[in-house]
């Protein structure tokens, strides 16, 4: 079941978000005071972060205008489908663009929105993950005063593969008695779907 | 949908086919200087294909670079209409 849990973004002053959500609403504020746009963030920053317009239709979160090649939406969808999200617009989860669209509009309103999302997407090829994240959705006035929605993923566990149906059984399973299976997280990219799952003792493991 | 089949994507192909890349690239860079949109470009070039400016772009990837900055426009466009109509 897909969840949103909403924080007051005091939450970030306390202390209490990932490090890089409050990196990100730190360098928001120092923007508000210089305004000098989208080149006062940082390289790292840019790289993890989303760009999308300003504009919301049909319920649905407003289009891309730029993934960042290290932000977390890269690594659920896919480096290739990255590369391409401007033209993409959308993520290829309709159900996500729904979910998320409040967010987005509070940020439209100009509001920071700072929320826990834990969710069960589909990437392009109809593969399901389950997603745990932290994200910030912030406005943010470019160097030539357009606004556009910044937003900020930081995940709170790996993404965890789910088997397709039927597939369970071809699967290797957790051999320590009660524990829930587990997985570990590979690149959809020069990996079979049999070798994306592995798992044993050193290795990242993700409760699914 | 595939890509190929979003209107706006056909409409901006249509015209690149009788435009030289040097003539694309003067018509999106008015666009952009019209817009004020440079930072917003150079962050979405230098996502997808590592570079700051179209100029700089190999000739294999000009056509996604080109596409690219012309949905950056297009949503800019949207943008700006959306803020003056807010005005009034």
């Amino acid at each position: 079941m897909n969840m949103i849990h909403s924080f007051s973004i005091d939450h970030i002053a306390r202390g209490l978000a990932h490090p890089l959500i409050a990196e990100f609403w730190q360098q928001w504020q120092r923007d508000a005071q210089s305004q000098s746009g989208l080149s006062s963030y940082s390289a790292s920053l840019r790289a993890r972060m989303t760009l999308s317009a300003s504009t919301i239709a049909d319920d649905m979160a407003p289009e891309l205008l730029a993934v960042g090649p290290q932000s977390f939406i890269a690594a659920c969808f896919g480096s290739a489908w990255a590369r391409e999200a401007t033209l993409h617009a959308r993520t290829p989860d309709a159900n996500l663009e729904q979910i998320s669209a409040r967010g987005y509009l509070k940020a439209i309103s100009g509001e920071p929105s700072l929320d826990i999302v834990k969710a069960t997407i589909t990437g392009e090829n109809g593969r399901r993950m389950g997603v745990h994240y932290e994200r910030l959705i912030l406005p943010i006035r470019t160097s030539g005063q357009h606004l556009v929605i910044g937003c900020m993923a930081a995940p709170l566990a790996p993404i965890c593969w789910l088997p397709e149906p039927g597939e369970q059984d071809h699967l290797e399973c957790s051999s320590t008695g009660n524990r829930p299976r587990e997985y570990v997280q590979a690149p959809l990219s020069n990996v079979s779907r049999r070798e994306r799952y592995v798992h044993g003792p050193g290795a990242l493991q993700i409760p699914c | 949908m595939s890509i190929m089949d979003d209107p706006e994507i056909k409409r901006i192909l249509a015209s690149a086919t009788v435009l030289t890349r040097h003539q694309r690239e003067i018509a999106i860079e008015r666009e952009i200087v019209m817009l004020n949109g440079a930072d917003v470009l150079q962050q979405a070039l230098q996502n997808a294909l590592n570079i700051e400016q179209l100029q700089e772009v190999e000739d294999q990837d000009f056509d996604l670079a080109a596409l690219i900055c012309w949905k950056i426009i297009y949503k800019l466009r949207d943008g700006s209409s959306v803020k003056e109509a807010s005005l009034h």
